[in-house]
């Protein structure tokens, strides 16, 4: 066996471990080299040192004031963590108001979009039902102006429906305009006119869209 | 005597059940039977009483933060030992920070009788382990003074049990040089 084995043997392991093999091997060697002989004498001497020390146990003074301490920190951050707790419970309760608050608001916009688009239904089966029925103007010129009117003054007042118009068709052209207001007076302009501003311009696209089509 | 990890009496499983819901009578009452051990541990490590007690409750409030991460299939004791050897570890890198300010003020003495056991004591390690680099003073601490395994000093500090067992090597063969002249110098006080 090398010293260099030996010597770590010796100061890293429990010898009473080892096979009596090794320990055989390992006492052979150290009787004939001084060397590991020595790390041997100061690991025993190292050990006893050891057992010394550890005989001598730090003292807690006051062991109950420690727990008490400690039970009285754990508490606080408790009350810190409740705290937080309630104060994000706080936020949580807002976020959740503003998002009721939107979804009413969502739900309304929608039943509007909703109603919208029912009198558009209703408009085109009525139009339809008095195009089948008879000529509801007496002079086709003056209705064809009112109509044209009409839809440019739509296009003029409201850029979102001019947009609308424009996304259908790049081209918008007078024809196509005159084409589309022809439509409508064919139809009839009674309840054209009385409808809702909203449900004039859905009608509108749609007629566009059909033309289109 | 000292106690490593898996000699140290375990707190009922129902008490740490009880902590996990939050109940900290519970933890208390773990804190109590436990903290004895964890103040020696700590001592060893910063080898002053304050810092330890500090260590200690610092160790606590995190074992108490972390105690719904604990899994029974480990001893409590080994999982808190870890919590409690970094808490300490932290300390140290903090303390050496600080060493050069609080070394221009003078501190009172106190020379009760329980304090001069332990800084009795805190000197012995002190000399002992004076020259080691850090890694190989706590590997000695937690392996001879406090009897860890092997495996637990690997995963207390985070390395291999191939670096647990250099760093050992190398503290104990230090150290025995020393000791011949450490007590020596005991006797001839003794004497004195
Ligand atoms: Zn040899």
């Amino acid at each position: 066996m090398l010293c260099n084995k030996v010597q770590k043997i010796l100061t890293l392991y429990d010898l009473s471990k080892l096979s009596l093999e090794d320990r055989n091997t390992l006492w052979n060697h150290i009787k004939n080299c001084h060397e590991c002989a020595l790390v041997d004498s100061k690991m025993k001497n190292y050990h006893t040192f050891l057992q010394r020390v550890k005989s001598m146990e730090p003292v807690l003074k006051n062991p109950e004031m420690l727990t008490e301490s400690i039970t009285r920190s754990i508490q606080t951050i408790d009350n810190t963590v409740k705290h937080e707790f309630r104060f994000r419970t706080g936020i949580f309760i807002r976020q959740l108001a503003a998002a009721i608050a939107l979804l009413i608001i969502s739900i309304a916009y929608y039943q509007q979009k909703i109603y919208i688009s029912r009198s558009v239904i209703a408009l085109n089966d009525k139009y339809q039902y008095n195009s089948q029925q008879s000529r509801q103007t007496e002079s086709f010129n003056e209705c064809l102006v009112y109509s044209v009117k009409q839809v440019k003054y739509l296009l003029k007042t409201d850029d979102k429906f001019a947009k609308s118009i424009l996304d259908i068709t790049a081209h918008y052209s007078e024809w196509e305009l005159k084409k589309m207001a022809t439509q409508i007076c064919l139809q009839g302009h009674t309840e054209f006119e009385q409808a809702d501003e909203n449900v004039k311009k859905e009608f509108l696209l749609k007629q566009i869209k059909a033309n289109l089509n | 005597m000292t106690l490593t990890a898996s000699k140290i009496p375990q707190p009922d499983s129902q008490l740490i059940e009880r902590c996990k819901q939050g109940d900290s009578n519970a933890f208390g009452a773990i804190i109590k039977s436990t903290q004895i051990f964890a103040f020696r541990l700590a001592f060893k490590i910063l080898l002053n009483e304050d810092d330890a007690k500090d260590a200690v409750q610092d160790s606590y409030i995190k074992i108490w933060r972390n105690i719904g991460n604990y899994q029974p299939k480990y001893l409590f004791t080994t999982w808190a030992h870890k919590i409690i050897v970094n808490t300490c570890l932290d300390r140290l890198k903090c303390l050496q920070r600080k060493k050069k300010i609080t070394d221009q003020f003078v501190l009172p003495v106190d020379n009760t009788e329980t304090n001069l056991i332990n800084r009795d004591l805190a000197d012995l390690i002190k000399q002992i382990s004076r020259d080691l680099p850090e890694k190989q003073r706590i590997v000695f601490i937690l392996k001879d003074m406090q009897d860890f395994s092997i495996e637990e000093i690997s995963e207390c500090m985070n390395i291999s049990k191939g670096l647990v067992k250099s760093n050992l090597y190398y503290a104990r063969k230090s150290i025995r040089e020393k000791i011949m002249t450490i007590e020596n110098r005991r006797d001839s006080n003794v004497v004195q």
